[in-house]
């Protein structure tokens, strides 16, 4: 577990400890279940965004998100997708790297352990849930959307889809999406931007836009 | 023995230029490999698939081109789709037979659609522009609508269906 997941935890624990030495008001109890769920979900958010996975062996291909002709392609910034398994059985991996970096910026699981996050429309602020956790890894790309400093991929196993959003943005590597779904999401490329729709399990309709850095 | 060397003379230049044809013709550097309805297997060298290349002109500096090449099921050797895909990579769509590369020569923005039908691999599109084409992909097709040459309406719109196995 990471530092910031680490923490995370401690505090998860320390608030705990000290909640179940209140003695609780009535109708207190659900707002203690709530608020220790959410912490559960911020300490669960850290550990997934901790990157300390290590790339797995082979590769089965690269991104290259602004491939410059005049620079070794091992130096660009890139997206890998990697097999974690066997030639058999197939465990994929995506590992992004930012140009010049001697260590990748993120390694993402489609498998066993992995968080999957939608936005709760009930909620204000963006307040994201973790909501599935597939047992078995993703062995199929569906599909892969890459375009200026975006790179969006599908990866699918039992029957459902994990979509992925990665961006590249500021010297590092963001994520700021990545989604469960029994449907292929429409993606649209329009001038400098990338727009994923989505829809929550009560079939509101989500868009997400980011823009590609190109000129 | 003069008729030898005599042959041998003429035969020369001709294998100089097959061989620099061939070099011409395949890049050796692989950037991306793309295969249809990608389940299981992974890397494997007998499935069809797609390769973006690279060639460099020189090979003591780094200034290449990307080419596009194709492997049928167990061919022994790909198929140049396009060569001189651009200087610049721009974007990929990816479907399970639809294949989507953007890129950009000095003054156009270039849009190549490869689709993958019955065990093999078509360049279905090559269009330039000014102008950034718009690529829309949803469940069932890939919808690439291309600006005219110096960019503006009308757009010219290209369908491609995805063959998504069941």
């Amino acid at each position: 577990m990471s530092r910031s997941g680490e923490a995370a935890a401690r505090r998860a624990i320390d608030l705990a400890v000290i909640l179940s030495r209140r003695e609780p008001p009535p109708g207190e109890e659900v707002r203690m279940i709530v608020l220790v769920l959410l912490l559960l979900a911020n300490m669960l958010m850290a550990q997934t965004a901790s990157g300390e996975l290590k790339p797995c062996e082979p590769i089965l291909t690269t991104f290259y998100p602004g491939w410059d002709s005049k620079v070794p392609a091992h130096k660009q910034a890139r997206v890998e997708i990697r097999n974690c398994g066997t030639a058999d059985k197939v465990e994929l991996q995506i590992v992004a790297w930012t140009a010049y970096a001697a260590e990748p910026s993120a390694v993402l699981k489609t498998g066993a352990g992995r968080i999957v996050w939608n936005r709760d429309p009930r909620f204000q602020g963006g307040l994201r849930l973790p909501t599935v956790q597939r047992d078995n890894a993703d062995n199929r790309i569906v599909r892969v959307v890459m375009a200026g400093n975006i790179f969006i991929v599908e990866t699918a196993g039992e029957g459902r889809s994990l979509v992925t959003v990665l961006l590249f943005e500021r010297g590092g590597v963001w994520v700021p999406s990545q989604k469960d779904s029994d449907r292929h999401l429409p993606v649209e490329l329009y001038d400098n931007t990338v727009t994923l729709t989505s829809w929550s399990q009560n079939g509101t309709q989500w868009k997400s836009t980011y823009s590609t850095g190109l000129k | 023995m003069v008729l030898v060397l005599l042959a041998l003379w003429l035969a020369a230049p001709v294998w100089a230029e097959e061989g620099e044809k061939a070099s011409q013709r395949r890049c050796w550097e692989i950037l991306t490999t793309l295969y249809p309805h990608w389940t299981t297997g992974g890397r494997d060298a007998n499935r069809p698939r797609i390769e973006v290349r690279v060639c460099y002109a020189d090979a003591t500096t780094y200034d290449g081109f990307p080419q596009i090449v194709a492997w049928s099921a167990s061919s022994s050797e790909p198929a140049v789709l396009e060569d001189g895909v651009g200087i610049k990579i721009l974007g990929f769509v990816v479907t399970e037979t639809v294949f989507v590369l953007a890129s950009e020569s000095a003054s156009r923005q270039l849009v190549y659609v490869v689709t993958y039908e019955q065990g093999g691999f078509r360049l279905a599109l090559h269009a330039g522009s000014k102008a950034k084409p718009t690529v829309e992909v949803s469940e069932e097709k890939v919808i690439v609508k291309v600006p005219p040459e110096e960019g503006g309406e009308p757009v010219t719109v290209h369908e491609f269906p995805i063959h998504a196995k069941p």
